[in-house]
């Protein structure tokens, strides 16, 4: 496996595919660091705690039907968890190209526009995982 | 806007009533009775209006089981619309009319 460039990441929220207005992503997953240092210790002893994934999606917005903030703006207030996949590219899941898949997310920040003057407006979504699944790295 | 569900427990079927219904359950509500094992969502006919939806070609309709929330936010986004099946009418009785004979 060599070192590559990303240019065909594959953005799907809710089962709609937005990667043709992504342009960043970054996919957290991590666990909580809990000390468990005791007295008389000479190192610091670290335990893992709960674990915790989050996806930050930059898109350009779109305000046209089927685009970026008619299929955002409706989960921000939603409740109900929705599917988030990312992929480095395009092509089917496969061990080279596995997915990352926050199969219960919920959108916990939406910056509809995030511009200044000039600018390409962009937005930014923000989803958390909502249940105990965590990230999965599907190949298939 | 209503989803149709099926009960599939013995609570389910108390609380919401044998068999398919037509309900309009809160988002939590449904999740409950979801989760519980209670209720499970019947899948309904959608169109799909947008050329970026992953369940469908557009203008294909297809068949989906989706949560009341992300149903409506879908249909909101301008990706499906609902394709609701047309309600059985009982067939209207043909007019007694004389047959006609066939003349030579």
């Amino acid at each position: 496996m060599s070192a590559f460039t990303l240019t065909d990441a594959l953005i799907i929220i809710n089962g709609v595919t937005l990667s043709d207005h992504g342009n960043q992503v970054t996919i957290t997953d991590s666990r909580e660091d809990k000390d468990a240092t005791a007295f008389s210790a000479t190192s610091k002893a670290s335990l893992k705690g709960l674990g915790d994934a989050t996806m930050d999606i930059v898109l350009f917005q779109d305000f046209a039907s089927g685009k970026t903030h008619a299929t955002l703006s409706p989960l921000i207030s939603s409740i109900t968890p929705v599917a988030v996949e990312i992929r480095p590219t395009s092509a089917a899941r496969s061990a080279t190209n596995p997915a990352a898949l926050l199969a219960t997310a919920l959108m916990f920040d939406y910056k509809m526009l995030d511009a200044g003057v000039g600018d390409v407006p962009m937005t930014t979504a923000t989803f958390k995982n909502s249940g105990n699944a965590g990230m999965t790295y599907p190949t298939s | 806007m209503v989803n149709t569900y099926k009960a599939i427990s013995v609570v389910g079927e108390h609380y919401f009533g044998e068999g398919v219904s037509e309900l309009d359950l809160s988002p939590s509500e449904e999740q409950d009775a979801l989760n519980g094992g209670h209720l499970e969502i019947v899948p309904r006919k959608y169109r799909v209006l947008s050329d970026n939806y992953t369940a469908g070609a557009q203008g294909e309709v297809v068949e989906l089981a989706l949560l009341k929330e992300n149903d409506a936010a879908l249909i909101q986004g301008g990706h499906l619309e609902r394709v609701d099946e047309p309600k059985e009418t009982p067939a209207e009785p043909k007019p007694a009319g004389k047959q006609q004979k066939k003349e030579d």
